[in-house]
């Protein structure tokens, strides 16, 4: 792969790099600082003057000295089953000190829009144990959900609890709750919780 | 295509940036339809800059490189308009959805192309004119029954016309000859249409006939004419998608185009799987039938949304001149304004107003003024309303987007996140909703409701607006200290906002309430209000009037088909407890 060292500028995450052979938008780029710690980024922009890269991590240590390599492929990471129990950085990378995964498929991260014709109705209610969700802002298979929340509502343990309590029940014919949304956020109140009391599970709504 | 030879139909790529590619040493017009890349990706010239041809790409763009080919088409983007639209469901480009998933399966690739109609389908013509007879741009010259809707068969809004010199039934594809005119010129039943020039029209009309939507506080209080123009404008999860989907099942239109733009892909599957079960109240037939779906959901390209609304609009104005009612809802068309933004931000053009480009508004305005009751070019009378949900972010109406559609349409229902966290639906706002064509309605709803019925909308307007004068005191004082005829008029008011102006759009009777109805039931609540007049001039006190058990009985009417047995009973058993009150 060939490594261009012909940074013509930086400014913040954005690196500018010049002289290039035709390079792809979207492509997946490794920069190679002095140190010979390699960074990644993806194309933003590309001509034939100028390619900007934007950088994922900080531009810290990268300067005109640094190698530029394209990898002339968008941003793809290996899935498979393999992956099941594995704790992975945000790259894709495994971070729990065993074997690298045994890909199955090189999948595209951005990953292809669903045909809406090929869809069909979410309407498999999906049991999580936590009552406020289940009663009353019922969860769906399928259905997207944000979890709006201030800076002290203990959403990762909520996050985290909901998947691995969460069962599929008996699959109802036609399901009453497939109408209801989780979270309808109005104006957020500005008030904070206090530190002190940590909210009863009956409140949830109002940190949605 | 039949330019010059020196023309040049080739160029390269020179720069990729997102949706946003420049082409160089390439011959291009305005909005001509170019193949990008290797994979001839489908783009629109959008800007001319010296050498520099600028194209937005209609499909996803990574890994497209510089030194690439571009083609020119020399067409403009255009639609296929003609028997098999009904019941399609299409892409922001007219791509049919359902033949993407027998060429690519569930998800949709890049590079694919597809007709928006069947080219091999064949169809029962039947002429509606014949040899000899003299036909001119946009006649009718027969009829193909589509679904229950019969396509009526024009000749296109360009040609020159003339004496038909060959014309004959049976079936044919939609490019097979179905009519010949003296001068040879061949007419078949598909034709093509460029989606961002409006369809030229005789002339004209006032609106002056109501859309009638089953819906109270729309057909009651804030009716939109066939032909006008509405907005939807309210904050995440207030009722816009459950408003627009009303409109589309039970609206009186004949026609029906829904466009699904950046929202999400499972509001449109629930178009699919409902609208062929829905009867269209007025036909008996499925409603699936009468309409046009176009989707770019949230995660497909965003320069395909920026065309969607154009696509849409021209499919409406197509049916329109066959003379049809046809209404089109735009569910968002702030992800249409933020499609635009997005593309004039590659462009590196000025930005206005929060990042919108400067021409937002009249990109806005082009859209709306595309609605309109018109006679056609072949004499029929038909109409294209325009109804947009607007999304503005943070519910935040002074925002460019929701700003400027207001000052453009005439209609503005307000929805109200207060009204809907209370669960009061549809959560419109019956104090800052408006509806510019009342007088131009009034005459018709004079003849076809009742000359009762323009006093009694004012009437219920008037006690909307009372109640929300003495909430103010309430607040201030207590409810005791009202004097006794306006504690009266609380409960009136309640009685509105409960028994009319709520309505629950999933239930079996209540999602659809004819005029009719409408009428009767806001006649029961002012026969109570007077009533309660009546009895309170007479010494009644307020306690004695609000304890009236009946009107507790009114709600459910609603949920009743054939109520007026029901309603008559209640009337009755009203008056008896008044009745008594006096004789106590
Ligand atoms: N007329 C109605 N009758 C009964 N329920 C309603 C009505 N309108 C809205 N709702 C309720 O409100 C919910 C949210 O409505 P909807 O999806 O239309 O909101 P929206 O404004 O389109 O939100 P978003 O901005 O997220 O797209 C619905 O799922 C439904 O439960
Ligand atoms: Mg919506």
């Amino acid at each position: 792969m060939k490594e261009y060292r012909t940074v013509a500028q930086i400014a913040g995450p954005l690196v500018f790099v010049e002289k290039t052979e035709p390079v792809g938008y979207s492509e997946l780029v490794n920069i190679v600082t002095a140190d010979g710690t390699v960074k990644r980024g993806q194309v933003l922009d590309t001509s034939d003057e100028i390619v900007v890269v934007q950088v994922f991590e900080t531009t810290a240590g990268i300067g005109r000295d640094s190698g530029i390599r394209f990898t002339g492929e968008t941003i793809k990471m290996p899935v498979g089953k393999d992956m099941l129990g594995r704790i992975l950085s945000g790259g894709g990378k495994p971070i729990d000190g065993g074997p690298d995964i045994v890909p199955e498929k090189r999948l595209e991260i951005t990953g292809a829009a669903i045909n809406p014709y090929a869809r069909s109705s979410p309407e498999d209610f999906i049991q999580t144990g936590i009552s406020t969700i289940d009663g009353t802002n019922t969860l769906v298979r399928g259905q997207k959900l944000p979890i709006f929340s201030h800076r002290v509502c203990p959403t990762t343990t909520w996050r985290s609890r909901s998947p691995a309590r969460q069962r599929c029940p008996a699959r109802p014919k036609s399901s009453p709750w497939s109408s209801l949304r989780w979270a309808s956020p109005g104006k957020r109140p500005t008030t904070s919780w206090p530190t002190s009391r940590r909210p009863a599970l009956s409140s949830a709504r109002s940190c949605s | 295509m039949e330019k010059g030879k020196e023309n040049r139909t080739q160029g390269v790529l020179k720069r990729i940036s997102g949706p946003v590619v420049t082409a160089v040493g390439l011959d291009a017009h305005m909005y001509d339809v170019v193949k990008v890349g290797n994979e001839e990706l489908m783009g629109e010239v959008i800007k001319i800059q010296g050498e520099n041809i600028i194209i937005q790409v209609y499909e996803d763009t990574a890994g497209i490189r510089p030194g690439e080919p571009v083609g020119n088409t020399g067409l403009s983007l255009a639609v296929e308009l003609g028997p098999g639209l009904l019941t399609s469901i299409y892409d922001g480009i007219q791509r049919p959805l359902e033949v993407l998933v027998d060429k690519m399966g569930n998800f949709i690739e890049r590079g694919v192309s597809a007709p928006g109609l069947s080219h091999e389908k064949k169809w029962e013509f039947v002429p509606t004119v014949k040899k000899g007879d003299e036909v001119k741009a946009g006649d009718i010259i027969g009829t193909v029954q589509e679904t229950n809707i019969v396509h009526k068969v024009m000749v296109p809004p360009k040609a020159k016309g003339g004496k038909i010199k060959e014309i004959s039934g049976g079936s044919f594809t939609v490019d097979e000859t179905v009519c010949v005119l003296e001068d040879g010129t061949e007419i078949a039943m598909l034709q093509r249409w460029p989606v961002r020039v409006p369809r030229p029209v005789t002339e004209k009309l006032n609106p002056d006939i109501p859309l009638i939507t089953g819906q109270r506080i729309l057909d009651g209080l804030f009716p939109i004419a066939k032909g006008g123009t509405a907005a939807i404008p309210g904050p995440f999860g207030s009722g816009k998608t459950v408003t627009q989907q009303q409109l589309a099942k039970w609206s009186d239109a004949e026609i029906v185009v829904y466009i699904g733009c950046g929202e999400r892909g499972n509001e449109m599957t629930e178009v699919l799987t409902e609208f062929p079960e829905l009867e269209d109240p007025k036909t008996g037939k499925p409603l699936m039938e009468r309409t046009v779906l176009i989707a770019n959901t949230s995660n497909m390209p965003v320069a395909a949304r920026e065309a969607s609304v154009y696509t849409g609009i021209t499919i409406a104005e197509y049916f329109r001149d066959m003379g049809y009612d046809v209404s089109l809802m735009a569910d968002s068309t702030s992800r249409w304004a933020e499609a635009m933004r997005e593309i004039s931000s590659r462009l590196e053009e000025m930005p206005g107003e929060e990042g919108y480009p400067a021409y937002l508004a009249a990109r806005l305005s082009e859209f709306y003024e595309r609605a309109g009751r018109v006679i056609s070019l072949n004499g029929e009378g038909g109409s294209v309303s325009v109804i947009g949900a607007v999304s503005p972010p943070g519910g935040d109406f002074s925002e460019p987007v929701t700003q400027n559609t207001l000052r453009i349409v005439k209609v503005f229902w307000a929805l109200d996140a207060k009204l809907s966290q209370r669960r009061h639906f549809p959560a419109i706002n019956w104090l800052n909703s408006y509806s510019l064509y009342l007088d131009a309605l009034n005459e018709w709803y004079d003849k076809e409701v009742s000359p009762e019925w323009n006093p009694l909308r004012a009437w219920a307007m008037g006690v909307l607006q009372k109640e929300a004068e003495l909430q103010e005191i309430v607040q201030l004082v207590g409810s005791d200290a009202l004097p006794d005829e306006e504690q009266v008029t609380i409960e009136v008011a309640r009685m509105i906002r409960e028994i009319f102006l709520q309505q629950n759009a999933y239930d079996a009777v209540d999602t659809f309430c004819p005029m009719s109805k409408q009428y009767d039931m806001m006649k029961a609540i002012k026969h109570f209000a007077d009533l309660a007049h009546t009895a309170q001039a007479g010494g009644a006190t307020p306690q004695q009037v609000i304890a009236i058990k009946s009107k507790n009985e009114l709600p459910q009417i609603k949920f009743i088909r054939d109520y007026e047995p029901e309603l008559e009973k209640i009337m009755k058993d009203m008056e008896a407890e008044f009745d008594a009150m006096r004789t106590v």
